[in-house]
């Protein structure tokens, strides 16, 4: 039956099909998008509709919006913000979420369950919804802040008492809601990796002397470093891009480079500039992004080989 | 082919015992997994716990090494007692079944892995990372990595590293579990002999008799968390002390019996499966109407096509079934009560088969000397 059945897939063409639509639907909704993008970016923008024009002799481009790329010290700063949160983001997320990947592996069947479920559940409820809460538990008059003020205030000495903690629209927010927003995201594929290792390889480390400390050092952590690779990386280049969450918790002289193309389209109608700066940003997330694609390839050969 | 070390038997609780193993009992969730367990080990032995799968023997054996701790009773290591010595502070070393070798340390990195604890210089440590990787011959393949090796090559970085700390115990669990019967035999041979140079004590894990019997000076076997015998392979095999290890060592024909007389040393017992008196040696404690157990091996039957001259063990019966190995043919013989008998009959002389002493529904003789016969307390 199988074996019709691949016969047919086969002759009809079927595998070519199912090999080819993903590169159909990367080419039509990635890929020609981003060229229109790039040809947007060599424009001027104009009062016209849409509003952006051609140089009309040869080169027929403008190299305008590049230019002001890097005179205008406003996208310098967005992209350094961004990489800036994004790189303290990325960090944090690993510390708290490589403990908890590992915790997940030590503790028995039907916990782990459990424990996985929770990791995921976030995912359950609107991400806006959940921005919103924190938004409204930053606040200077939210319970949490006025919680946090008055702890503040019973341990420091009076003159340095405060109404509230100022924690909304700043870069500590920021970063505070990426982590938790992107956290599952370094747990999920830390946890397949270390799920993966081999126990036993800890007791024989532990067998030739090594003290539990030295065997995290020696064995499991250089062994789970595809994990930390990609984990980062699934929590760094969403979060350089990121625009929901600057723009709800971040502060507005400050802005990440997510909350600049948005404001670029919109607010300045200034097209060429926007896509000026998510030309820019791509080819900056494209370092990484191969860098990833190299790590895991290398991690895959190696499996297969052993 | 054997090179083990002088064999020593060891009453338990003699002063020359250098792992002593002293009422160890296992429980995990309310079952014994090890069961009171007492031995004792010579320095330089090679030592076998030999037992099917669930007996215990490596959970013993991870109770050695520190991965688990005894419920009760302790273990003692070259006189020091190992009660709360965690797995890296013991002069210990384990071969895992898997080998556990480090998928990203080169073979070198790996067998000098447990070297960076030793107190020695650079130069001492590549020296014996060098006389490791010789003694296993696997000098040139020092800058692989383990991925890049074949399963018996594993095996011997494995070994190599297990020993690289010159350990007062190796323990060896399953060693040739994963290896094809040819470099099995290759093998078993090696690690006999680099025991023999070492002069490690070595206790190997193994639910393989062959390779039991081959590599131990002793062998302790167990079932369901006992020890049933300790013994060297002729004790365990030729004088089993209950029907569990008789049954377990090689093929058996045993049979239910009760003591019909006591003379001389000689000693009757009436079998009912095989319609007969059968005469043996008599063991002491053994008295008059008591029940028994009757074991003959199969290579200790004679067949024969005339009635065998002695008066006792005698049998008549019909071949069943035959089969030839080479050196030797296996005949199922259905005596004339029904119970079947295996007998192991060496092919001495060179036969065609035509000309082999019994065929298929050949009427045979079969007998037994009253020395061969095993008689087993129930």
């Amino acid at each position: 039956m199988s074996g019709r059945l691949s016969t047919w897939f086969n002759r009809q063409g079927w595998r070519q099909i199912v090999i080819a639509t993903p590169y159909l639907w990367l080419t039509l909704f990635f890929f020609l998008p981003f060229v229109i993008v790039l040809a947007i970016s060599f424009a001027k923008t104009a009062p016209t509709s849409p509003p952006l024009q051609y140089r009309p002799e040869w080169p027929y481009v403008f190299l305008e919006s590049y230019h002001r790329l890097f005179s205008d010290t406003l996208y310098v700063r967005a992209f350094f913000t961004s990489i800036y949160n994004a790189a303290i983001a990325t960090i944090l997320c690993l510390l708290i979420g490589y403990p908890m990947a590992l915790g997940l592996t030590r503790v028995s069947r039907s916990w782990r369950n459990l424990l996985l479920i929770l990791v995921i559940l976030p995912f359950w409820t609107s991400f806006l919804l959940r921005v919103y809460a924190w938004m409204g538990m930053l606040g200077s008059n939210s319970w949490f802040n006025r919680g946090l003020s008055s702890v503040w205030n019973a341990i420091v000495p009076a003159d340095w008492a405060v109404n509230s903690i100022p924690m909304m629209n700043s870069n500590f927010a920021v970063v505070l809601v990426m982590v938790y927003s992107y956290l599952p995201f370094v747990i999920l594929p830390l946890y397949a990796n270390l799920e993966r290792l081999d126990q036993t390889l800890n007791e024989a480390a532990m067998d030739l002397g090594s003290k539990p400390r030295e065997v995290f050092r020696d064995i499991t952590l250089p062994l789970s470093l595809p994990g930390i690779i990609a984990g980062g990386l699934l929590v760094f280049i969403p979060a350089s891009g990121e625009l929901v969450i600057p723009t709800l918790l971040g502060n507005a002289y400050d802005p990440m480079i997510g909350r600049v193309i948005s404001d670029e389209f919109s607010s300045a109608r200034d097209w060429p500039m926007a896509a000026a700066v998510a030309v820019a940003l791509l080819a900056l997330l494209v370092v990484p992004m191969m860098l990833y694609t190299h790590f895991e390839s290398r991690a895959q050969a190696a499996r297969e080989k052993s | 082919m054997k090179h083990a070390a002088p064999v020593r038997s060891l009453e338990a609780g003699s002063q020359s015992a250098f792992v002593r193993i002293e009422g160890v009992t296992k429980t995990f969730a309310g079952i014994k997994a090890v069961d009171n367990v007492s031995i004792d080990i010579a320095k330089g032995e090679l030592f076998a716990l030999l037992g099917g799968s669930g007996c215990g023997k490596t959970t013993l054996l991870r109770m050695l090494a520190g991965f688990e701790v005894p419920t009760s009773g302790r273990i003692i290591i070259d006189g020091k007692d190992m009660t709360g010595v965690p797995p890296y502070e013991r002069p210990v070393n384990m071969m895992f079944q898997s080998y556990a070798l480090f998928p990203h340390m080169t073979v070198e990195k790996n067998v000098a892995y447990g070297l960076k604890h030793e107190k020695m210089t650079d130069a001492e440590r590549k020296d014996r990372v060098r006389q490791m990787l010789d003694l296993v011959q696997l000098s040139d393949l020092g800058h692989r990595k383990p991925h890049q090796l074949s399963g018996g090559q594993r095996q011997r970085v494995a070994l190599a590293r297990s020993l690289a700390k010159h350990p007062k115990v190796l323990l060896l669990d399953e060693p040739l579990g994963a290896l094809d019967k040819k470099l099995r035999e290759h093998t078993q041979f090696e690690i006999a002999n680099i025991q023999y140079k070492t002069g490690i004590t070595f206790i190997v894990v193994t639910h393989d008799q062959e390779e039991a019997m081959t590599l131990a000076s002793r062998i302790a076997v167990m079932d369901r968390g006992v020890v049933r015998q300790i013994g060297t392979a002729t004790d365990v095999y030729e004088y089993p002390n209950c029907s569990f290890v008789a049954g377990f060592i090689g093929s058996i024909n045993m049979f239910d019996g009760e003591v019909t007389g006591i003379e001389d040393g000689s000693l009757r017992a009436i079998v009912p499966a095989l319609g007969t008196e059968v005469v043996g040696n008599a063991p002491s404690g053994m008295a008059f109407g008591q029940k028994v157990k009757v074991a003959v091996r199969p290579e200790k039957i004679l067949i024969s096509r005339e009635k065998p001259s002695g008066e006792v063990n005698a049998l008549e019966g019909t071949v069943d079934d035959l089969g030839y190995f080479g050196k030797d043919s296996l005949y199922r013989i259905r005596i004339d009560t029904g119970t079947i008998l295996q007998v192991n009959n060496v092919n001495s002389r060179r036969a065609k088969e035509n000309e082999r002493i019994a065929q298929w529904e050949d009427r045979v003789w079969l007998s037994f000397e009253p020395s061969s016969v095993i008689l087993l307390r129930e």
